[in-house]
């Protein structure tokens, strides 16, 4: 058995303990004089070396503060027991509880994950991808900048202007990949795609494709005109052709390629064939943007049937390159978007896009009618003005409705049906040209294949607990508007972030996991499984390697939702095993008490904050600090009625606010169940209570605790 | 060189039904095999052989005692005390030694409620005076009989006398025993407590087809449904059992067509199977759970008609409660 030293702070004699504290000679006993000395700190890390070690004295919160290792249990006798004014012989018990989990718990190992590789991987070459590349390697460390199209500059580069005030996208653009090209730490790689990615943080192992060769610095113009292949990409061109961007060579677009050899015949050192290699980076950068919604589903706008109807950046290609010259042309906002039926989300920027798309027609042709179609304007901060001058200044007409159908008449006019909400009439706009502000998609492809969760559309990159300071160093980060779609100023200041996490990561030797995390017991899990606990993991942090269920240790939270799904225990998440907990709750029960769960979020908080008011509550309960109520066991629950307890309560965040996302939902759901069984042992399903406690009900949990030690 | 001595087993029966006694002669014709090297000292079942012989025998002369049936009574404790003390190694042998087994569903009433419902409450009892067992009874003549008591809850095996070894399994396969045989014949036995079934969870024997997203939209009985022979269970709404549950039967039951039952009991870090099964549905029932209200939620758990019976059907009284509170 392991000795165990307890250390006992009294935080100047305002916490009482109970006279003759002992808890067997394995046991020992330290009183100290101060939290936040040196000695201390290394009086307790001593300690950790070769024991096991409990400190009491304030809450989590503050001792957390002091000492780093996850291996030490608190026990909070301040704000749980001496501030309430309860009888310190609770003490006792708390300790207890606390011994007897650590006797049953292994000791939880500090991980390391060796920076093995400094340089990163930028997928995607679009304006975010440029200037993290930039960032990172102007730094010192190498970047493999790889690219799936042909040329670099993605999205912006095809584009015309930029908004709001119609900026050729050259003024962002060139600059920007000069540097980058010119910098000899970056690597770029074109016409090349991410096959798959393997390992952690710090040592990443990359399959590549790349199709065809890049011949710098050779322009024959004929290869273009041999080549038997249109392809109508917004503009007309061929299948080998030029972008102005980067590399300075033709580059053949292989999604429209028939691989006839003309070009080769022209330029022998092209190559159609495709090659693979493999590189080991220490972080990767997702920016692969966003793409269009298929107009063509939209089947009521008649994209795709009527030669006339464009997408936005369709329009914006051919009106820019003058090849179309319409007279009257509708915009119409939120085509498809906010619509159940087609992206149920806000696109965000094509409201501006549409207000872009108005002012290139009224700068360029301004007799031209333009009319906007739109649900609300959303024109946030600083656009107001924007959407000022183009009604204003411009003439544009704005007319509240979404378009019931377009259709085209015998003069092959447009005819757009809507319902103008403001005049609260139905009317029809007869135009030559109708420009859809269809909504983006996000690049899932690339996610699936990094293990990035998301939840519906897009990546979850941050909420409340996703990638924030309390995550597991990750080397997977997301620039631009891969994450949701951002303006290209947002982008450029949005992908400076990206940099900033990869440098970080790679200017360490090695980076240490924060949160302990879950772990698969491989001997009761084995090749073929139920995969249940994948299921129930909010953040996809528990995946199938090979056969076989394991953990991301880069991904997992530590909020235990999976532990206390996996009915096999199989499932352990260290530091909340569940034979600890059982053994906890057992060792600190007395006949009478209230055991209650708190979320180390929301409710153990209000519970402190009762402390800091000074407020009481009955003396019988007994507070369980836990990650989440996702982590409650019915298990748990049943030891402590079986322990003595006359009353369990879980609580939680607010609803929606869990979090760790779906945690509380998932224990209502499992205390509901519970509750209708309870009955069939006899026990009042009443006196198993779930509340959602925020950090600052302080009053509300000394009510549910008073109510519930009420019932018999 | 002297003939070495056969092993001498015995077949021990307590609150049982006797299927694990069949079990044993499910062996066939290997069981010929296992005679020429042992020899069946105690076997009420299936040989005569009484007590009292037992009771003469020297201590820990039986080598390995086969103990199937739940302890419910003071005949069962007796007994099984009589053979741990005559045998070196006891087996707890079947799911009711084991667990308690169905045996232990009794646990949620107690011995005045069974007494109730059995001697007065049945459609088919007449009773008028209330004539209830009674431990002992002296006639007018003075001459005494005795019964033994019941018990007011059903205890598995463990908790009245030592146990080396557990065979779990309702009834246990015969591969299982020869293999148990065999190791007591060879003497190659594994360390004192073991179970003798595989670690893995059920679901890793079972070859069914699973979701990629495992939920639960409705709750079936499986004669309510025609089931897929290809499906996994649980994702056709049945409760099966399996992932709660120890594998070594070879998902007899499922290949069957059956929902698994529980009847091996749970993994060894697995403290109540019960409670595991009905958190782990209710997790996976109407993923995302965000649109769920609580009277969802409690509608589908009124879809199992018995959770208590249904995720403890042969564990209750190794469960963390053990059994229901009475008044």
């Amino acid at each position: 058995m392991h000795c165990l030293k307890v250390f006992l702070y009294d935080f100047g004699g305002e916490i009482k303990y109970p006279e003759n504290l002992s808890f067997g000679k394995d046991v020992e006993i330290i009183r100290i004089k101060d939290i936040s000395t040196e000695e201390t700190r290394k009086a307790v890390e001593k300690a950790l070396e070769t024991d096991q070690v409990i400190f009491v004295g304030p809450s989590h919160r503050i001792s957390e503060r002091f000492f780093h290792d996850p291996n030490i249990k608190y026990v909070n006798a301040r704000e749980q027991v001496a501030w309430v004014g309860h009888n310190p012989e609770k003490i006792r018990d708390l300790i207890q509880g606390s011994i007897d989990k650590l006797r049953s718990s292994s000791k939880i190992e500090k991980k390391r994950f060796p920076i093995k590789y400094k340089s990163a991987l930028v997928i995607g070459a679009g304006i975010a991808g440029l200037e993290t590349a930039r960032q990172i390697a102007n730094s010192g460390y190498k970047v493999y900048l790889i690219e799936k199209k042909p040329f670099i500059g993605g999205l912006v580069a095809r584009l015309d202007r930029l908004y709001p005030a119609g900026t050729p996208n050259s003024h962002v653009l060139y600059p920007l990949i000069n540097e980058v090209v010119s910098n000899p730490n970056v690597e770029v790689l074109v016409n090349t795609e991410m096959l798959e990615a393997d390992g952690i943080v710090g040592d990443y192992t990359v399959k590549l494709r790349t199709k065809g060769n890049v011949v710098e610095g050779k322009l024959p113009k004929k290869c273009e005109e041999v080549c038997p292949v249109v392809v109508e990409d917004k503009i007309i061109r061929k299948a080998i052709y030029y972008q102005p961007t980067y590399p300075e060579a033709y580059g053949i677009d292989f999604d429209s390629c028939n691989k006839c050899g003309n070009c080769v015949k022209v330029l022998p050192e092209l190559t159609l064939g495709e090659s693979e290699k493999t590189l080991h980076v220490g972080a990767i950068v997702v920016a692969t943007g966003l793409k269009g919604y298929d107009a063509k589903r939209i089947t009521e706008y008649g994209y795709g049937k009527y030669p006339n109807v464009f997408t936005k950046l369709e329009f914006e290609r051919k009106f820019a390159n003058g090849f179309i010259k319409p007279k009257s042309v509708v915009i119409v906002n939120c085509a498809g978007s906010r619509d159940k039926n087609h992206l149920p989300y806000c696109s965000r920027v094509c409201c501006m896009l549409g207000l872009k798309a108005a002012k290139l027609i009224k700068d360029t042709a301004p007799e031209t009618e333009v009319f906007v179609n739109y649900i609300d304007m959303r024109s946030y901060g600083i656009f107001e003005e924007f959407y000022n001058t183009v009604r204003e200044t411009y003439g544009v007409k704005f007319v509240q409705g979404r378009p019931s159908e377009i259709l085209q008449d015998a003069e092959g006019k447009l005819v757009v049906r809507c319902e103008d909400i403001l005049l609260g009439k139905n009317i029809e706009m007869k135009v030559d040209c109708v420009v859809l502000m269809t909504g983006f998609v996000p690049d899932k492809e690339t996610f699936e294949k990094l293990g990035i969760y998301s939840s519906g559309a897009y990546p979850v990159e941050y909420v409340n607990s996703t990638y924030s300071i309390d995550s597991n160093p990750r080397g997977i980060f997301i620039a631009g508007s891969a994450g949701y779609p951002k303006d290209v100023a947002e982008i450029l200041i949005n992908a400076a972030n990206a940099p900033g996490g990869v440098i970080e990561i790679l200017s360490k030797d090695y980076v240490e996991n924060k949160t302990p995390t879950a772990k698969i017991d491989s001997k009761i899990c084995a090749e073929n499984n139920c995969r249940i606990c994948i299921t129930a993991c909010p953040y996809g942090a528990v995946h199938m390697k090979g056969e076989e269920v394991t953990v991301s240790e880069e991904v997992c939270m530590g909020c235990g939702i999976c532990t206390a799904t996996c009915a096999a225990g199989a499932n352990q998440l260290e530091g909340f095993e569940e034979k600890g907990m059982l053994a906890q709750i057992g060792g600190m029960t007395k006949q009478g008490d209230i055991i209650a769960f708190m979320c180390k979020w929301s409710s153990y908080n209000a519970a402190d904050k009762a402390g800091h008011e000074r407020l009481t509550y009955p003396e019988n309960v007994k507070i369980i600090r836990i990650p989440c109520t996702g982590r409650v066991s019915s298990q748990m629950i049943l030891k402590a009625y079986e322990s003595g307890a006359k009353a369990v309560l879980v609580a939680g965040c607010p609803p929606d606010a869990c979090h760790y996302f779906t945690g509380n939902f998932k224990a209502r759901k499992r205390i509901t169940a519970l509750k209708e069984m309870l009955k069939q042992f006899g026990i009042d399903p009443a006196t198993l209570a779930l509340e959602w406690i925020g950090k600052d009900e302080s009053k509300r949990f000394v009510d549910i605790v008073t109510g519930l030690n009420g019932k018999k | 060189m002297a003939v070495k001595e056969k092993l001498k087993i015995a077949i021990c029966r307590g609150c049982t039904c006797s299927g694990c006694d069949i079990a044993i002669l499910d062996i066939h014709e290997r069981l010929l095999k296992v005679i020429e090297k042992a020899e069946i000292v105690y076997a009420p079942t299936i040989m005569d052989t009484k007590t009292e012989a037992v009771e003469k025998m020297k201590d820990r002369e039986i080598d390995v005692c086969f103990y199937h049936g739940a302890v419910r009574d003071s005949d069962n404790e007796e007994l099984a005390k009589l053979l741990r003390k005559k045998s070196k190694i006891m087996i707890a042998f079947g799911a009711c030694a084991c667990f308690g087994g169905i045996f232990g569903l009794a646990n949620t009433t107690d011995r005045k409620g069974i007494f109730e419902e059995v001697y007065k409450n049945t459609a088919s009892t007449v009773n008028p005076e209330g004539v209830m067992p009674q431990t002992k009874y002296t006639d007018k003549k003075g001459q005494t009989v005795t019964l033994p008591e019941i018990y007011d809850s059903v205890y598995p095996l463990q908790e009245k006398v030592e146990v080396d070894y557990y065979i779990p399994l309702c009834p246990p396969i015969p591969d299982q025993i020869m293999a148990c045989l065999d190791a007591a014949i060879s003497g190659n036995l594994p360390p004192k407590g073991t179970i003798l079934a595989s670690d893995k969870t059920l679901c890793s024997e079972c070859d069914r087809k699973r979701n990629q997203m495992r939920k639960i939209d409705k709750i079936h009985r499986p004669h309510e449904i025609p089931i897929d022979q290809e499906k996994c269970m649980l994702d056709q709404g049945l409760l099966c059992m399996g992932p709660a549950t120890r594998a070594g039967c070879g998902t007899i039951c499922v290949k069957a067509n059956v929902p698994c039952r529980g009847c091996n009991g749970p993994t060894r870090m697995e403290y109540d199977q019960g409670a595991n099964m009905l958190g782990m549905i209710a997790t996976i029932y109407g993923i995302p759970e965000e649109s769920l209200t609580d009277e969802d939620v409690k509608k589908v758990m009124e879809q199992i008609k018995d959770p208590l019976g249904t995720f403890y059907r042969f564990t209750l009284p190794t469960s963390i409660l053990k059994r229901t509170r009475t008044k």
